[in-house]
């Protein structure tokens, strides 16, 4: 199992050297000047040309990979051009921020989704069923954006109940996080519900669920304790890979309720072409991304017995 | 009779007593209090706070809140009125400015304001090394070329007379001189400070400004203090709270329940909350320093041709396109905008018959095919949809060209961009600043070059005259329009804020950078009333 780990771990190595290496290809080739951005309307050629220089944005892409390499394997991930930030000490300060969000996003989307689909499927076709999918379908086909000030109107201007935006005083404000982690899950919540529907579904044919009941036991212990256990399974698999993309892709949640995090941070880099922000944040978001997965593999241990890694 | 007389004037005594009391009240009432924090947003982060760096309106806004320059605007008027300078002496025909400096000033830690300050500051402006991108404020003051070129250590033009007096010499005469003092690029900051702090002074600004800065969370909030040693008297408020809010809706919500204390009204709602009586006395508009326009690009064909572009300009109904997209602003007859001299009676032109008789007279009857480029802001893409209809009413077949800002604004600068929809924000209220940047042939990025235009401009940067540089702005803008003007423009912007009733000694100036939040004061009293 250690050993297992130890060489995913490294296969992570190679594949945010990958990852990276696209980078640089693709923000070489986009069109778009950063020093323009930054310097506006007023912008001179000498000077223009002087800031590109000293940015070392002339050298060809494949020297500024080089540098970036570098300087990286030093622990260094440079400073934003545009606001002379250090990437290191932004993303200490965004990705806390988004994390908890997402964290907070997927607790309340899995157990949604998890009860809802369990749920829907026992109550096949019956009117449980038909309301749940309808819902299902609903957050599926809204958009974040609107349902976001949707939650805003009815929670915070008309009931009172949640503040409107922000983060709130202390790491883990329960009253600021749940609007923007109920916009954030709600889409993913939907898509459990019908996936852990349809896997529970299948599940529920099987023949060791017709031998437990045979064997009389209550249809409650059938459904929680044989039939989950196996739907985890795949269940699982979804949430991980869920939580690095919403980790990465929070960023219409974060704008409409103003959360300083991750998505904003790398968005608006984008926006203004803030090259070392872009790839400190696609080397961050990678490694997310592939951490979870390992993560997922790991839990696999646990929930099935018959998954052994050697 | 006597009786009724003395009762009448024993009435009129006391009525007359009691409403002087009662207006004595109402004055009292009016006296700026001390005291509470003052809770505002902005819809955007700040990036860098410190001064030479500031090429942002976001930024510069900020920026004054820690710093001062030599001079800055008076908070009424566009009037420039002295700051950190005293009084100055204006000699050689506008090329010599001697600044008597305040002796009663500090820095933010304790460190006195002295003349080496203010050289200080120009000089990091032009130390290639900084690579400020404001070096095109002061290009007029001697020496800059050498400081850039990194072949002189300092400026030249800028010397320290004595401890509290510096002196700017100029290569030419500059009437806008003490204007340009204004912008963010001038405010002054400390050598030791800059150094002390190194990369991090960007982000912890330490000026002699009436705030001294607290923190700064990047994407949430900015937080700062009165600084109660400063030299023009402390700000009312001890305390103000920026949060950086990017949602106008958002925004608007935190305004509604209480939460900020003056907000910008978001331009879908503006219909909505300028309609509410109970507001309206709280809502303040105004006409911004704006121009908005579409630019045709002489380099390209067949843009080069005067005709052709008299005929676009007559196609184009300014009039049409702000009132069925921003009813709330002002069609353009030219570049200047509301609120500023300089301005004409130029009509904005609308016949699509002429349009159509000049393009058959320039050898296009069946008109062109133009590439129009605008960036992916909504109000972009609305106004180059309407901009596409209104030109296929003549024949000319609008290919539009969207793009994020980068590649947009990459492609302008450029030249690369045959016509495109853009906009001037004024760095500083004179029509100068407008004219200089659409008209000057060195400056504009449209294959702009006259003769007598850059001339005209010449004169309008050396006169002290205001008068004189109205008469020059009128003048330039009927010759440009004569000889074809390369821009139709469309409209000018304003804005509507509004405040909680509680907030007092507010300032509405047009130019960005003239509100140092020193006038704003809380009535606690209202503010108990209102939030119980």
């Amino acid at each position: 199992m250690f050993q297992y780990i130890l060489r995913r771990l490294l296969l992570i190595i190679p594949v945010l050297l990958g990852v990276l290496f696209l980078t640089f290809v693709l923000m070489y080739m986009v069109p778009g000047d950063p020093v323009i951005t930054m310097l506006g309307q007023h912008a001179e050629d000498d000077i223009i040309n002087r800031i590109r220089a000293e940015l070392k944005l002339d050298d060809p892409w494949h020297v500024q990979f080089y540098n970036y390499l570098k300087r990286t394997l030093t622990g260094n991930l440079g400073r934003s051009y545009i606001s002379g930030v250090s990437v290191t000490d932004a993303l200490k300060q965004k990705l806390p921020n988004t994390f908890r969000l997402a964290f907070t996003a997927v607790i309340v989307s899995t157990i949604m989704g998890v009860f809802i689909g369990v749920l829907s499927a026992v109550y096949q076709n019956t009117w449980i069923d038909h309301a749940a999918m309808t819902f299902a379908l609903l957050f599926i086909s809204t958009p974040v954006f609107w349902f976001g000030m949707i939650l805003i109107y009815f929670f915070s201007m008309t009931l009172g109940w949640t503040p409107i935006s922000g983060m709130g005083e202390g790491f883990f404000s329960i009253k600021h996080l749940i609007l923007p982690a109920i916009t954030l899950g709600s889409r993913f919540a939907a898509f459990l519900a019908r996936y852990t529907r349809s896997v529970m579904l299948e599940v529920i044919t099987q023949d060791y669920i017709r031998t437990a009941r045979s064997k009389g036991l209550k249809e409650k212990k059938v459904i929680l304790k044989h039939a989950l256990r196996n739907v985890m399974i795949p269940v699982v698999t979804v949430v991980g890979m869920n939580f690095a993309s919403l980790l990465n892709g929070s960023v219409l949640t974060e704008t409409i309720f103003a959360w300083p995090g991750f998505g904003r941070y790398v968005v608006t880099a984008i926006k203004k072409r803030d090259f070392q922000v872009i790839a400190g944040c696609v080397l961050v978001g990678s490694f997310i991304f592939v951490f979870f997965n390992l993560i997922v593999d790991i839990l696999y241990v646990g929930l099935d017995p018959r998954i052994k890694y050697d | 009779m006597r009786r009724v007389k003395i009762l009448s004037t024993a009435i009129l005594i006391a009525l007359l007593v009691v409403s002087s009391f009662m207006m004595m009240e109402n004055v009292v009432a009016e006296e700026p209090q001390y005291g509470g924090t003052l809770h505002l947003s902005n819809n955007t982060d700040w990036d860098t706070l410190d001064p030479a760096y500031c090429s942002g309106f976001d930024a510069g806004a900020m920026a004054v809140k820690f710093y001062d320059g030599l001079v800055r605007f008076d908070y009424h008027s566009n009037e420039v009125v002295p700051a950190l300078a005293k009084s100055w002496d204006v000699e050689q025909n506008n090329t010599v400015f001697t600044f008597h400096l305040r002796e009663d000033v500090e820095f933010h830690d304790g460190t006195e304001f002295t003349a080496h300050d203010v050289k200080y500051s120009f000089d990091r402006l032009y130390d290639p090394e900084v690579a400020s991108p404001g070096t095109w404020v002061y290009p007029m003051i001697k020496g800059t070329d050498a400081s850039l070129d990194g072949e002189a250590d300092g400026l030249k033009g800028v010397k320290v007379i004595d401890k509290y007096t510096v002196q700017f010499e100029l290569d030419k005469p500059f009437g806008l001189f003490l204007t340009h003092l204004t912008l963010p690029y001038g405010l002054i900051v400390n050598e030791g400070i800059v150094e002390e702090y190194g990369d991090d002074f960007r982000q912890h600004p330490v000026g002699t400004g009436p705030f001294k800065f607290v923190s700064w969370e990047h994407d949430d909030r900015l937080v700062m203090e009165a600084n109660e040693d400063y030299w023009d008297g402390r700000p009312y408020v001890d305390k103000v709270v920026y949060r950086v809010i990017p949602q106008p809706l958002t925004d608007i919500a935190e305004f509604e329940a209480g939460n900020l204390d003056l907000t910008t009204v978001p331009t879908e709602e503006r219909e909505r909350w300028l309609g509410n009586e109970e507001w309206q006395p709280y809502i303040h508009t105004m006409a911004e320093l704006s121009t908005y326009y579409l630019a045709l690009n002489g380099d390209f064909e067949p843009l080069d041709d005067p005709k052709v572009k008299k005929a676009i300009d007559y196609a184009i109904d300014s009039q049409e396109i702000t009132q069925s997209l921003f009813p709330q602003y002002v069609a353009a007859n030219d570049a200047i905008p509301e609120g500023l001299p300089g301005g004409t009676d130029v009509k904005i032109k609308s016949d699509v018959e002429k349009a159509k008789e000049l393009l058959a007279e320039a050898g296009y009857p069946d008109g062109f095919e133009l590439e129009l480029w605008v960036s992916d802001g909504s109000n972009s893409v609305r106004v180059g949809g309407v901009l596409q209809a209104l030109l296929k009413r003549v024949g000319i077949e609008v290919d539009l060209i969207k793009n994020d800002w980068s590649v947009f604004y990459s492609a302008v600068k450029n030249g690369n961009a045959p016509a495109y929809y853009l906009s001037w924000w004024a760095d500083y209220a004179d029509p100068y600043n407008f004219l200089n940047a659409l008209y000057e042939g060195d400056g504009n990025r449209i294959g702009f070059d006259n003769e007598t235009v850059n001339s005209m401009l010449d004169k309008m940067a050396t006169t002290t005259s205001q008068e004189e540089r109205i008469r020059l702005s009128q003048e330039i803008i009927k010759m440009v329009d004569q000889i074809g003007d390369p821009y139709v423009f469309l409209y000018h912007t304003s804005s509507s804020s509004i405040k909680q009733p509680w907030i007092k000694g507010e300032i509405y100036h047009q130019m960005y950078n003239a509100d140092k939040l020193v006038t704003w004061w809380i009535d606690q009293d209202i503010k108990a009333e209102e939030t119980d």
